[in-house]
Parts: C-alpha cells; sequence; structure tokens
C-alpha cells in the first residue's frame, strides 16, 4: 500500500503523463529521429573520425583503469581491518572511498572538464577517481576474505603485520583482485564512451555533436562502434583472464 | 600458456597502457596552482535558503525518477517474461526486445527521450525504464527458468493450463529473486538518475550542469553533497526493503 502511494508520488513527481508520451509532435519527432538513423553514414572522412574517437574512447578506459588500480591499491589495504587491525585507519578509508564513488563519474566528469579543460584527460581523470574508488572498496572486502587459518599459522610464527599481509593475505586474494579488476577495465570502457556528452572527449563527444546538428545517421555509425567496442573488449578480457 | 608468450603479452599490455595516456595527455595550459585555486572556488559549499529548496526539490525530482523508471520497468519486463512463459514464441521475441533495450546506455536513451518528451524528469524516467526494462528483463527471464521444475511439473500433470504453471508454479518461486533484482536495479538507478539529468533530463544532474556553466562551483559542491546524500539513502533504505522480503 505505502509501496503503491511511493510509485504514484513518484510518478506523478517525475512528470510523466500520458500526454507527454502519446503527444503528437512527440511521436512525430521520434519517428523523425529513428528514421534519420538509417542509412548510418559510411563516408570515408567520417568513418575516419569515429575510428580515432573509439581509440580515443578505449584509451580513456585503459589510463582510467590504471589510475583507478593505482588509486584503489594505495588506499584499498587501509581500508581492510584484516590488513589494519585498527578502526581509526579503515572508517576514515571507507568513507572517503564510499564518497568518491557515490558521486556518479559523470558528474566527476563535469568537474575535470572544468579543472583540466574539454578533452580525454578529464575522463581519464573521471574514472581514475570513481573507478578507484570501487575498487579500493572491492580490494579491502577481497583482502578481508583471504582464508583466516593460513593468516593465523603465519603469525603464530612471529610474521608481523607486514609479514602477514605480504605472505599470506595478498597472495590468497592475488587471483580474485586481477579478476575484478579486469571486469572494472571493461566496465569503465563503456562509461569512457558516455563521458564524452559533457566533454571529456572520444565517441560520447562525438554523438553530443552529431544529435546536436540533428545528423542521426551519424548517430547510428557512433552506436554501431560502440556496440564493436563491446564486443573487442569482451574477447580481450577473456584473453587476459586467461593469462593471469 | 608459454613464458615468452606471456611476456609478450605483459609487453603489449605495458605498451597499451603507455599509449593510453600519451593519447589522452593534455596540452599544458593548466598548471598545479591554477588547479588549487580552482579546487578553492568549490569551499564553502553553497547555504542560502532559496538554493537549500531548490537542491532541495530536485533531489525529490531525482529520487521520484528512480523510483517511477525502476517500478515501470519492473511491471513491464515482469509481465513480457512471465507471459513468454507460457508461449515459446514470445519468448523469442521477447529475449530480442531485452536484449535491444539494455544495449543502449540509459544516457543514450536519455537523449533521445530529451528530443522526444522535452527538457525535464520526464525523458529522464522513461530512460531509466527502458534500460532498466533490459537488464531486468533479462534477469527475471533467467529467474523463470531456474525455477524447481518439480512443481512445475506436479501443477502441469494435476491438469494446469500453461497459464496455471505460470501463476501458481513459476511466479511464487521466482516472486522473491525479482524483487530483490528490482531493489539492486533501484540502488543503480538512483545514481543513474543524477547522470541522465545531466543532458537536460531534470534533478540534481541538470542543477550541476547548469550551475558548471555559470561557474557557480559552491552551489556544485552543495548538489554533490546532495548527491551523496540521497546515493546513501537509497542504499540504505533498498538493504532494508531487501532483509524485509527475503
Amino acid at each position: 500500500m505505502i509501496l503503491a502511494v511511493l510509485i504514484a508520488a513518484s510518478l506523478y513527481l517525475s512528470e510523466l503523463r500520458p500526454s507527454v508520451i502519446f503527444s503528437m509532435a512527440g511521436i512525430a519527432a521520434a519517428a523523425q529521429f529513428l528514421g534519420g538513423l538509417f542509412p548510418p553514414n559510411t563516408s570515408p572522412d567520417f568513418l575516419r573520425l569515429v575510428a580515432r574517437a573509439t581509440l580515443e574512447t578505449v584509451a580513456i578506459g585503459i589510463a582510467g583503469t590504471t589510475l583507478a588500480i593505482t588509486f584503489g591499491t594505495l588506499l584499498g589495504p587501509f581500508g581492510a581491518s584484516s590488513v589494519m587491525g585498527t578502526r581509526t585507519v579503515t572508517t576514515p578509508t571507507r568513507f572517503l572511498l564510499s564518497f568518491v564513488r557515490s558521486v556518479p563519474d559523470l558528474v566527476w566528469a563535469v568537474f575535470f572538464v572544468r579543472i583540466v579543460g574539454l578533452g580525454p584527460f578529464a575522463g581519464v581523470l573521471a574514472i581514475g577517481v570513481s573507478y578507484g574508488g570501487i575498487l579500493g572498496k572491492m580490494y579491502g572486502e577481497l583482502l578481508d576474505a583471504a582464508p583466516r587459518s593460513p593468516i593465523e599459522a603465519i603469525a603464530g610464527v612471529g610474521a608481523g603485520r607486514t609479514g602477514q599481509f605480504v605472505y599470506a593475505i595478498l597472495p590468497q586474494a592475488w587471483h580474485d583482485l586481477v579478476g575484478y579488476s579486469i571486469y572494472r577495465w571493461e566496465c569503465a570502457v563503456r562509461s569512457a564512451a558516455l563521458l564524452g556528452i559533457v566533454g571529456a572527449g572520444g565517441l560520447g563527444q562525438e554523438i553530443e555533436i552529431s544529435m546536436r546538428m540533428f545528423e542521426y545517421s551519424e548517430v547510428s555509425t557512433i552506436i554501431l562502434a560502440l556496440i564493436l567496442i563491446v564486443i573487442g573488449i569482451d574477447r580481450i578480457s577473456a584473453l587476459v583472464r586467461r593469462v593471469s | 600458456m608459454n613464458l615468452a608468450k606471456r611476456t609478450a603479452l605483459i609487453t603489449l599490455g605495458g605498451a597499451g597502457i603507455l599509449a593510453s595516456f600519451w593519447l589522452t595527455w593534455p596540452d599544458a595550459g593548466w598548471t598545479r596552482s591554477s588547479i588549487l585555486a580552482l579546487l578553492r572556488e568549490f569551499v564553502p559549499p553553497a547555504v542560502d535558503p532559496g538554493f537549500l529548496r531548490q537542491t532541495g526539490v530536485a533531489a525529490l525530482q531525482t529520487l521520484a525518477m528512480s523510483i517511477a523508471g525502476t517500478a515501470l520497468a519492473f511491471l513491464f519486463s515482469f509481465s513480457v517474461a512471465w507471459l513468454s512463459t507460457a508461449r515459446r514464441a514470445l519468448g523469442w521475441f521477447s529475449r530480442g526486445l531485452f536484449v535491444l533495450l539494455r544495449a543502449v546506455p540509459d544516457l543514450l536513451w536519455a537523449l533521445i527521450f530529451v528530443f522526444v518528451a522535452g527538457l525535464g524528469p520526464a525523458a529522464g524516467a522513461l530512460a531509466l525504464a527502458f534500460h532498466t526494462s533490459g537488464v531486468l528483463g533479462k534477469l527475471f527471464d533467467d529467474t523463470f527458468e531456474n525455477v524447481d521444475g518439480r512443481i512445475v511439473e506436479s501443477v502441469a500433470s494435476a491438469g494446469g493450463s500453461p497459464s496455471a504453471v505460470s501463476l501458481y508454479a513459476v511466479v511464487p518461486q521466482a516472486w522473491a529473486q525479482c524483487i530483490s533484482f528490482a531493489l539492486y536495479r533501484w540502488e543503480t538507478n538512483i545514481r543513474s538518475a543524477t547522470i541522465v539529468g545531466v543532458v537536460g533530463a531534470g534533478g540534481l544532474g541538470q542543477m550541476i550542469y547548469t550551475t558548471t556553466n555559470l561557474f557557480q562551483y559552491q552551489r556544485v559542491a552543495t548538489l554533490i553533497l546532495a548527491i551523496f546524500a540521497i546515493v546513501v539513502v537509497v542504499d540504505h533504505t533498498s538493504r532494508r526493503l531487501q532483509r524485509v522480503y527475503s
């Protein structure tokens, strides 16, 4: 009952009216848009532009994830109680990580576009910060999830906290740490494609520009490039998983 | 995999990372002092009552967008996934539809709906509903497929029609899992709801976009804190509900 009222209120507040969805103007605009998508624009000049933007998107994803892994590696252990053994460090670390994680990457991108200017580097920083928060949290949890008995065994023969970390916690968590980082890299490339909409380079920026100029045939080419990227990174990450 | 191949791949990976930084590196033009000066413009966050009221309304709008989008998606994908348990031909169709819906990211749906339905939260709610329908549809399909076959058979062998089977054997088993998926998507959607705002679909995201363009950084700081607050509230509420329903 409460749920129903809540949902009704939400529908009302988000200004969803039948008149909005089923207005003639809206339907005409949708038809015009969908019709404009075909055929995709395949002029050599535009394809070259899209190829460049695709490369840039992948580069943003890779550089951003590298940055995020660095942040996560630096902060993650400080959020793991099995590594620190005291809450005075883990609590503020976890708060910081949860803050950077709660603010979506696109908002970070708006922020960084202001600071370092338009272009792909803002995207790299945005992914670095927000994914750094996610990775830092997961690294902490994965380190905490390492089975206790080997850690206690090595502590029993006199190893300090550092020894326990290097010889018992890290080796046990290693495989999960790598696997999770790769999974996040996939997500980062997909995000990178969209960050451009606020000016952070890559395919997103091209989508923004084409939409603004009502060049829908260009939009469909870019969407096809997006799909290719998603398939491509799927393959690459499967390869990397096999190697690690 | 042998050592040589492994070394080659690691070298390739390293080169890829270096190339990525090289490709995305900015053309100077910003220095450390200018960044610090810019960062200082974000503090203290703006707290004038008028702006706080605006922020409150926008936060409510973002929240409403996430709830409306998730609820609509639940309604649509649950009914379609449920109907297709009884009709095989419909199953093929719905699977394809779900793939298409989720392949297009919510931000892209938002760009389209801002264009179709105009600026404002309606576009955002629709965008979330479309993308989420695709995600939930796949999850519901899988859930319906993995229900205990013995119960399904016992209803069918007692003479239950296909629709009776899905109503009395499939849905009761899958319901809790479906609710739990929907709650998880709600947590994702509160984040997406702020994101789609940035392209003009209302709420906190739209305000972030306008205030940054007007260089009102202290207001941006307030808005970022507001986003943090509603995300935390939704995460907690969702976990609570999760415990109630499972």
